[in-house]
């Protein structure tokens, strides 16, 4: 048997390694450890099994059961909430305790024989075909120009249309759009299915429902969407330019600039940038969103040189050099190709004397009468030897 | 053995994707998860409650409460990790509720096996550490199980549990040389001839 093990001290705490790794690597010498350590490596040997078909099935009727039942939840909620004031509630918490007691009391077994009188058969026919008496329809424009418009959805979402003009698709009754043109619509959206999802698109964004009650704005005359959420949460994945998705809870609201908008808005921050030639982390972060949002036809270079510039001052040549002979390549102003071409040069010159006599020759083959010729010229003198073939 | 190669751990950026994909409702992101996950959740359950009927149930409310709750998840733990905790107080919580663990004398017998002598013993070990393990406590169990055999790490295992490093680096220590001192009676009082040997070539 063995002794009583005195307790770890606080550098094997630090150093506590799984007992079978400990056996692979050879360092368990106490035969008892190792026994438990085989065990141990066994049991994680032992293979996973196939993930089941069967589970799945079962997990995703189980799922769309619960969805259903939450829905139900959440309209009998929203039902109970409409009463007001308080008093009513109370007032008809009562009488369906009373229609509880008088169905049970129908139900007893002496009074089973009784025949259905014709005005409850009435009213449970009634009941029954409430549900569907408005057919819905798959697609469908709602006008709020003159007055605002309330709609429930096949998905139990009810929207308010205070003004402009919405569309609504709902032929796949899990995953209906909403396309708002102009105007203002307000939701509550109730729990979606799972695979199920809600979408309102506008000309600036498309805000993705998690089951929430939330609002959509795109004033008239405007180039933005002002996305507002109530409860819930609520993704909102703006329209073009490579912006993130953005998600929002309760009480946050975000306006959402129209593509546009935000191309002009990083062009005037990046005009800022080139003024001032800024190096920083943030002025990086601008640069690359602006990157990846402007139109393909727009001329890039200044801002490129910049970016060149900066990876120049940062030592990461490499980068540099080749944002330069973009620029050099692309920029629409002749006196910019120019530069770029130049600073390239000198770049390369620093990294090695051959690179640069062949970068400081092809500028001179470009731009035979460059700003920089003397420049130049005078590098290719000063390294004679080198620049003869 | 290897595993096979859909069962590695995630790239956090393809961690991030399937997430991203489960909140904007993409059914194939809901299956790839379904898929990889719940064996290995499976495996845990049922090892840490010897019972595959409740294993299942187990896996059905973890995977009911996961799709319901992603867009809550924050991300600042691996999904399995969140998952395995979410697993973990399911199945204590369902384990009480329906008090149905078997002890370790419902459990079934050791098969003869054929594979070799070596093999042949270390299932039986492993098979007797089970049994070992179902009479630990709840959390000496959970702890080691999740450390020496499903490969947690010990901050892992204090964000699943909930509890503070160093007392799980303490439980742990404690558990293993409880495990070993029984394991090391077994052997040598009920061990087959096998093992014997392979003991003995142990110790010389």
């Amino acid at each position: 048997m063995p002794d009583q093990k005195q307790p770890p001290t606080e550098q094997e705490h630090a150093t506590l390694v799984p007992l079978r790794l400990a056996l692979q690597a050879g360092r368990t010498p106490d035969p008892d450890e190792a026994t438990l350590a085989r065990a141990l490596r066994t049991l994680a040997d032992e293979p996973l099994a196939e993930p089941s078909d069967a589970a799945w099935a079962e997990l995703a009727r189980a799922t769309a059961r619960q969805a259903t039942q939450r829905r139900w939840r959440y309209h009998f909620i929203e039902w109970w909430r409409s009463f007001q004031p308080a008093g009513l509630r109370v007032a008809m918490g009562a009488a369906a305790l009373a229609c509880v007691a008088l169905v049970l009391g129908a139900s007893l077994p002496t009074r089973v024989e009784t025949p259905q009188p014709l005005a409850q058969r009435g009213l449970l026919f009634s009941l029954r075909h409430l549900g569907n008496a408005g057919r819905w329809k798959d697609q469908l424009v709602l006008d709020a120009r003159a007055h605002s418009q309330h709609l429930v959805l096949r998905a139990g979402a009810q929207l308010v249309l205070s003004t402009g003009q919405l569309q609504v698709e709902q032929a796949n009754r899990n995953r209906p759009a909403l396309h708002l043109a102009v105007g203002r619509v307000a939701l509550a959206v109730p729990p979606i299915v799972v695979g199920g999802q809600l979408v309102v698109h506008t000309a600036d964004a498309q805000v993705i429902v998690h089951g929430t009650r939330f609002s959509v704005e795109r004033p008239s005359g405007h180039q933005h969407t002002l996305v507002a959420v109530e409860e819930g949460l609520v993704e909102v994945r703006p329209e073009g330019g490579h912006r993130p998705a953005v998600f929002l809870r309760a009480g946050e609201s975000l306006l959402v600039e129209s593509l546009p908008a935000y191309r002009e808005s990083l062009r005037t921050q990046v005009s800022a940038l080139i003024e001032h030639e800024r190096c920083d982390a943030p002025s990086d972060q601008i640069l690359t969103r602006y990157f990846d949002a402007v139109a393909p036809s727009e001329d890039i270079s200044a801002a490129r040189y910049l970016r060149g510039t900066c990876a120049a001052g940062r030592g990461d040549t490499a980068l540099a050099v080749s944002l330069l002979e973009q620029v050099a390549q692309s920029a629409g102003s002749a006196l910019r190709k120019d530069n770029a071409l130049a600073r390239s040069a000198q770049l390369r010159a620093e990294r090695s004397p051959a690179e640069g006599i062949a970068a400081w020759q092809q500028y001179l083959d470009r731009f035979p009468n460059g700003q920089h010729r003397a420049t130049a010229q005078r590098f290719l003198q000063r390294s004679p030897r080198l620049s003869t073939p | 053995m290897s595993k096979p190669v859909e069962y590695l751990p995630l790239s956090p950026l393809a961690e991030r994707e399937l997430v991203e994909g489960m909140r904007r409702g993409d059914a194939a992101a809901y299956r790839q998860v379904f898929d990889r996950f719940s064996p290995r959740i499976t495996r845990i359950i049922c090892r840490l409650f010897s019972d595959a009927q409740l294993a299942r149930d187990v896996v059905q409310t973890t995977f009911l409460i996961v799709f319901q709750k992603i867009v809550h998840f924050d991300g600042r733990s691996s999904l399995l990790t969140w998952m395995t905790r979410i697993a973990i107080h399911e199945g204590y919580a369902q384990a009480k509720k329906q008090s149905r663990r078997v002890s370790p004398e419902q459990q079934e017998p050791i098969k003869p096996s054929l594979t070799p002598e070596d093999q042949h013993s270390d299932r039986e070990l492993s098979h007797k550490l089970l049994q070992l393990l179902s009479t630990l406590p709840e959390d000496k169990r959970t702890a080691l199980l999740l450390f020496e055999v499903e490969g947690f790490s010990v901050s892992e295992i204090a964000e699943i549990t909930g509890e503070p490093r160093g007392t799980l680096l303490a439980r742990l220590s404690r558990t293993r040389a409880q495990l070993q001192k029984d394991l090391a009676e077994w052997c040598t009082q009920g061990l087959p001839s096998t093992l014997r040997s392979v003991r003995g070539r142990e110790h010389a």
